[in-house]
C-alpha cells in the first residue's frame, strides 16, 4: 500500500468518525425500552356454560323490599344488619311461602324514632307463582323495626308458627285456621310471656331439654340506641362520617326462652350461665357432636363465637377450647351468618361462618371428640378473597353432585368503604375434589346474573320452591328488593327428598339423615336457625350425582332411636315419621 | 610423443555488469515542508476523530452517572460512582452526586457521609445545605413542605425535580406509613386526620412530576407515588389502577409490582399470586416475594406449592415464619409429628412471637392436648395484649 492510499484511508475514516460525532446525540434518559418482565398469565377463559341460578324474581310475582332508614343520615349500627327472610309451608300444601321482614326507617321531627317497614307474606301457587297474602294471614300489622325470622311448630299442632325479632321487640305469631279454609298468624308473645325487650337480631329453635317442645335462642347484639350514637368518622379521607363500628358499644346477653310445652316462655339464660360477652347475630342449632341432641354454634360481630354443648338438656359453653371461637391466628372475628354441614363426607358436621372484610370466611373443620380446627386456607376458601363482608350463607348442594356447596351473600355495612363501594357480588363456592380433601373452587362465574351484580345483599333462605329437587335461593337485599333465584339443575343429577316428621309433631331439630348410596354416604343435619336472620326450607334435599343408587336412609332421630327406610326411589320427597316403618312418597306440587 | 593441450571449458556467458540503482531523484528543497505540514494535519485529523468517538463511545463516567440516575438505576449510578471516587476522591462534584444518589436510592447513611465528605472538601455552602434539607424531608418528613414551597418558587430550575421527589418521598413517609393494618381505630382516625391535610399537596405535586419527568423511569415513579397518595388516604380502587399503571410503565419494578402484588391479596388473590410468579422469576433472592408468594399459595389452598417454597426459605432470615407455615400445613394433612417437630423448632427461635405460640396451642388442641393448648393460648394472649398496651412513655395523660 503506497502511501498515498493509507492517508486516503486515514481521511475518509476521520470524516466518518466526525460526522459521527457531529451528528449523534446520547440515548435520552430513561426512554429506553422496558426489560421485558415475566409476563403475568392471563387468567382461565370465562365460563360459558348454562348459569347454576337464574334471576326469576320478576316473574314470580314476590315484590317485596327490606328498608333500613339510612336516608335520615343518622349513620347507626341499627340500619347495618338489614332483614332477613323465610322458605316454609305455612298452609300445609306441600309447596314453601316466603315471609319477608321489612327492616324500618326513621321517625319523628328529628328521625330518632325507629319504626318498622311491613314484613310481607307469599303464597306459593305453583310454578314458581306468589301471591301476597299478607293482610288475608293477618301480618297487615304495626310492625317494628325488624330484623329476622325463626320458624318452629312451638305447640306441635303440626303447622309452622315463627318469631319475628328486631329492635326492642320480639313477637310469636301462632299459625292458625282463618276460618275460610285457610290460615292466619296471631300475635301471642305478650300472651305467652315470650317477651324480649333487647336489640334481638338472628334467632333459631331447637328442642334443648328434650321435653319435645322447641325452645328459642335469640342473638342479642350491642347497645346502641339513640341516646348511645356517638359520630363515627369514614374510613376514607376527607368523608366526614360513617356508621359506627360494634367495639364502640357493649356487647349483650343473649337468651334462651324455654318452651313451657307450648304453653308459655321464660327465659332461662342465666340458668346457662349465659354471659354478656357476644355482640350475637347469627346462630345456628344441629347435632355437632354425634350424640343426637342439638347444640348450640353463635357467631359474634367483633369478639369470640360460641359453641355451646348440649349436656342433655344443660349447655356447655366450649367455642375457645373446641377451636371454632377464634381464627387460626387466634383472633375473634366479625362473625355474621353460620351454617352447619358434612362438607367432606366424613358424616361429622363442620362449621361455616361469614366474616367481615380483612378475614376469611372460617371452614371450622369437625375432627371429632368436640374438637374443630379452622381449615380456610387449606380448603381454598382465600380464592374469593377478603374484601367482602359476608352476611347470608348456607351449606347447599347447588349441583347435585352430592357434596355440600357453598352460597355467600355480601355487602357492606359502611356506606363509605375502603374498598370503595357498599355494594359486593356474591360468592359460590362449588365442592371439589382434591388430594387429601376437599377444595372449595371459586364458582362465582358459574352462578348466573346475579351473581355478577353488587349488591348489598343480607338474607338468605334456600329452599326448593318448584319442588324440583333443586335448591333455590331467596335473597334480601338493604333497600332492595328481594330476589328469588331458581337452580337450573345443571349438574342433571338425581335426588332424593326427605320431609322429616317427629312423633307427635315434636321437634326433630338435631336428628341426622344419612343416604347411603351404592358408592357414598351422604349427611345431612335437620338443622334450627342458620344464614342470617333467615330460615330455610326444612326438608332435606339429597344430591344423588356420586351416590349411585340408594340403598337405605337413615335417621337418627333427636332424644330418640334411630331408624332405616330402605330402597326409596329418587326423584321425590318422602315423609319419614318417627316410629312409623313405611315411607311416605309425597305427591309432586310444583 | 605429442603433448595435449589443456582443454579450456567454454566461455561462460558474460555476466552483465552490476548497475547500480538509480537514486531517487533529489526533491526539491521547497516541497519538503508541505508534506509534514499535510502529516501534521493528517495526524490532526485523526486525532479528532478520534477524540469524537471516543466522547461518543468511550468511557463519560460522569454523562453515564447521570444516565443512569435519569433512569432510575442507583445502583448503577453507585458502581461509577465508586469508580469515579476511587480515581479522583477529592472532585467535591462528584462527593455531591454520591450523596445524591444514595439519597434517591434510599441509603441514607452513605448519602449523609457524602454530604460531610462534600463538605470537608470545600464543596459550594448552597449546594450542601440545599441537599442536606431533601436529605432530612427524605429520612424523616422534617422541612418536606419547605422543598414544596422551593419546588413552587422555581418550577423551572433544572433541579426543581429533585425538590420535588424529596417532598414526595419525604412527605408520604411521614403521612402514609405502611397502611393503617394493625392500627386501632382511634389510631387509624388520627393517621388519615394527618394525612388528610396533605393530600392535596401530595396529589398536585405527583402532578407536576409527571409533567416535568417524561422518561419511563420516572412516569413510573410518579405512578407509584399517586398509589400511595390513594392508598393512605384508603381509596383502594384509585391506588390499584394507579399501581397497574406503574407496573406497566415498568414490569421489572419490583416495589411497584410488589405493592400491586400486595394490593390486590384480598381483592384478587389469584392475580395478586400471578404478580408475584412474575416477580420471583426476575428477583429470585428477594424474601419478601417468595414468602408473600407462598402465603399467597396457603389461602388459594395449593399446599403443595407453598410447601415447595417455605423449604427454600428455611435457610433465610424468614426461617420462623416458614416453620410455623411448615408446621401448619403439616398439621392439616395429619401429620402430627412433623407438625410438631416444625413449630417447636418455630418456637424455640421465636418463643416471645404471638404466632409461635398460637401456632403451638393450635397443634395441642388438634392433638387432643388441652391443657397445653390452654397453655400456650394463654402466653399468646399476654403477648398480644402487651403488644398493644403503649409502653409508659406514650400513654396518654
Amino acid at each position: 500500500m503506497t502511501f498515498q492510499l493509507a492517508f486516503r484511508l486515514a481521511l475518509l475514516a476521520a470524516a466518518v468518525a466526525l460526522l459521527a460525532a457531529a451528528g449523534c446525540s446520547r440515548t435520552a434518559p430513561g426512554d429506553g425500552p422496558p426489560t421485558p418482565g415475566a409476563a403475568v398469565a392471563s387468567p382461565e377463559p370465562p365460563y360459558t356454560g348454562r348459569p347454576w341460578f337464574r334471576d326469576v324474581t320478576e316473574a314470580t310475582g314476590l315484590r317485596a323490599t327490606c328498608r333500613n332508614g339510612e336516608e335520615a343520615d343518622q349513620f347507626t349500627l341499627l340500619e347495618s344488619l338489614g332483614a332477613g327472610v323465610a322458605v316454609f309451608d305455612y298452609d300445609g300444601d306441600g309447596r314453601l311461602d316466603v315471609f319477608v321482614v321489612g327492616g324500618g326507617y326513621f321517625d319523628g321531627p328529628s328521625k330518632t324514632d325507629p319504626k318498622g317497614h311491613p314484613c310481607k307474606l307469599y303464597r306459593n301457587l305453583g310454578g314458581l307463582k306468589f301471591e301476597d297474602v299478607t293482610e288475608k294471614a293477618g301480618l297487615a300489622i304495626p310492625w317494628w323495626y325488624a330484623h329476622g325470622v325463626a320458624v318452629a311448630d312451638y305447640d306441635r299442632d303440626g303447622f309452622p308458627d315463627f318469631v319475628v325479632t328486631g329492635f326492642g321487640k320480639v313477637e310469636l305469631f301462632h299459625n292458625e285456621p282463618d276460618g275460610r279454609g285457610g290460615r292466619r298468624f296471631v300475635a301471642v308473645g305478650e300472651k305467652l310471656g315470650l317477651r324480649d325487650t333487647s336489640w334481638a337480631t338472628s334467632a333459631g329453635w331447637a328442642d334443648i331439654d328434650g321435653d319435645g317442645f322447641p325452645d328459642l335462642y335469640v342473638c342479642h347484639y350491642c347497645d346502641w340506641s339513640f341516646a348511645n350514637n356517638p359520630t363515627c368518622k369514614a374510613q376514607t379521607a376527607r368523608v366526614a362520617r360513617d356508621v359506627c363500628p360494634p367495639q364502640k358499644f357493649k356487647p349483650l346477653v343473649h337468651s334462651l326462652f324455654k318452651n313451657e310445652k307450648g304453653t308459655g316462655f321464660r327465659d332461662v339464660a342465666a340458668d346457662h350461665g349465659f354471659k354478656p360477652d357476644g355482640c350475637g347475630l347469627g346462630v345456628v342449632l344441629a347435632d355437632l357432636n354425634g350424640d343426637g341432641r342439638p347444640d348450640i354454634y353463635v357467631g359474634n360481630d367483633a369478639t369470640n363465637n360460641f359453641l355451646y354443648w348440649n349436656r342433655a338438656g344443660r349447655l356447655q359453653e366450649k367455642g375457645l377450647t373446641a377451636g371454632c371461637a377464634v381464627d387460626d391466628s387466634g383472633h375473634y372475628n366479625g362473625s355474621m351468618g353460620v351454617d352447619a354441614g358434612d362438607y367432606d363426607g366424613t358424616g361429622r358436621a363442620a362449621i361455616w361462618v361469614t366474616n367481615f372484610q380483612g378475614e376469611l370466611h372460617a371452614l371450622y373443620h369437625n375432627l371429632g371428640d368436640e374438637l374443630f380446627d379452622h381449615r380456610s386456607r387449606a380448603a381454598g376458601i382465600g380464592a374469593a378473597g377478603m374484601a367482602r363482608v359476608g352476611f347470608g350463607t348456607a351449606f347447599t348442594d347447588s349441583d347435585g353432585d352430592g357434596w355440600e356447596d357453598l352460597v355467600v351473600l355480601n355487602g357492606h355495612v359502611l356506606r363509605h368503604p375502603t374498598s370503595g363501594t357498599q355494594k359486593q357480588l356474591p360468592i359460590l363456592f362449588h365442592n371439589t375434589a382434591r388430594p387429601g380433601g376437599r377444595l372449595f373452587a371459586d364458582a362465582t362465574d358459574r352462578g348466573g346474573s346475579y351473581f355478577r351484580t353488587p349488591a348489598v345483599a343480607r338474607g338468605l333462605a334456600v329452599g326448593d320452591l318448584d319442588n324440583d329437587g333443586r335448591p333455590d335461593l331467596v335473597v334480601t337485599h338493604a333497600n332492595g328488593p328481594a330476589a328469588v333465584l331458581r337452580n337450573e339443575g345443571v349438574g342433571g343429577h338425581p335426588w332424593l327428598g326427605v320431609k322429616l316428621a317427629g312423633k307427635g309433631h315434636r321437634d326433630i331439630v338435631g336428628s341426622t339423615v344419612t343416604l347411603d348410596g351404592e358408592t357414598r354416604t351422604l349427611t345431612l343435619f335437620v338443622k334450627g336457625g342458620g344464614s342470617y336472620l333467615s330460615a330455610n326450607d326444612p326438608r332435606l334435599l339429597f344430591g344423588l350425582g356420586t351416590a349411585g343408587k340408594v340403598k337405605r336412609v337413615t335417621v337418627k332421630w333427636s332424644w330418640g332411636g334411630t331408624q332405616t327406610w330402605d330402597a326409596l326411589e329418587p326423584g321425590a320427597y318422602w315423609e319419614l315419621t318417627e316410629g312409623q316403618p313405611a315411607a311416605k312418597k309425597l305427591p309432586p306440587a310444583p | 610423443m605429442r603433448q595435449r593441450k589443456p582443454k579450456v571449458p567454454p566461455a561462460m556467458p558474460a555476466r552483465p555488469t552490476p548497475v547500480a540503482p538509480p537514486t531517487p531523484a533529489a526533491v526539491p528543497s521547497g516541497r519538503r515542508p508541505r508534506r509534514l505540514l499535510t502529516a501534521l494535519a493528517v495526524a490532526g485529523l485523526i486525532g479528532a476523530a478520534g477524540w469524537g468517538a471516543w466522547a461518543l463511545w468511550g468511557p463519560d463516567t460522569l454523562a453515564d452517572i447521570r444516565a443512569a440516575m435519569d433512569r432510575r438505576d442507583f445502583r448503577a449510578a453507585d458502581d461509577l460512582l465508586a469508580k469515579r471516587l476511587a480515581e479522583r476522591p477529592d472532585d467535591p462534584a462528584v462527593r455531591l452526586l454520591a450523596a445524591e444518589s444514595a439519597r434517591r436510592a434510599g441509603d441514607f447513611a452513605a448519602a449523609a457521609g457524602h454530604l460531610r465528605a462534600f463538605k470537608a472538601r470545600g464543596g459550594a455552602a448552597a449546594a450542601r445545605d440545599r441537599e442536606a434539607r431533601r436529605l432530612r424531608a427524605q429520612t424523616s418528613g422534617q422541612e418536606a413542605d419547605r422543598l414544596l414551597a422551593e419546588y413552587d418558587a422555581r418550577p423551572d430550575a433544572a433541579d426543581a425535580h429533585l425538590s420535588l421527589e424529596a417532598y414526595l418521598e419525604g412527605k408520604l413517609r411521614a403521612v402514609a406509613p405502611c397502611g393503617t393494618a394493625g392500627m386501632d381505630a382511634a389510631a387509624e382516625d388520627a393517621a388519615l386526620a394527618v394525612f388528610a391535610a396533605s393530600e392535596a399537596d401530595l396529589h398536585r405535586a405527583v402532578d407536576a412530576w409527571l409533567a416535568a419527568r417524561p422518561g419511563r423511569a420516572d412516569q413510573a415513579q410518579g405512578k407509584l407515588w399517586r398509589a400511595r397518595a390513594y392508598l393512605a388516604g384508603n381509596k383502594h380502587p384509585a391506588g390499584v389502577a394507579a399501581l397497574r399503571e406503574a407496573v406497566e410503565l415498568a414490569p421489572d419494578n419490583l416495589e411497584g409490582r410488589f405493592q400491586l402484588a400486595l394490593s390486590l391479596a384480598m381483592t384478587a388473590p389469584d392475580e395478586s399470586r400471578r404478580h408475584l410468579e412474575a416477580l420471583l422469576v426476575r428477583h429470585p433472592a428477594a424474601p419478601h416475594v417468595r414468602l408473600g408468594l407462598a402465603n399467597t399459595y396457603r389461602m388459594l389452598g395449593r399446599g403443595a406449592d407453598a410447601r415447595r417454597l417455605y423449604e427454600e426459605m428455611l435457610a433465610t432470615p424468614l426461617r420462623m415464619d416458614a416453620l410455623v407455615e411448615l408446621g401448619t400445613l403439616e398439621l392439616e394433612e395429619g401429620h402430627r409429628a412433623e407438625a410438631e417437630r416444625r413449630l417447636r423448632a418455630a418456637h424455640d427461635l421465636a418463643p416471645d412471637a404471638p404466632g409461635t405460640n398460637m401456632a403451638l396451642s393450635r397443634y395441642y388442641h388438634v392433638a387432643g392436648r388441652p391443657d397445653e393448648a390452654a397453655k400456650y393460648r394463654k402466653t399468646f394472649e399476654e403477648l398480644e395484649a402487651a403488644r398493644k398496651t403503649p409502653a409508659p412513655a406514650e400513654r396518654p395523660k
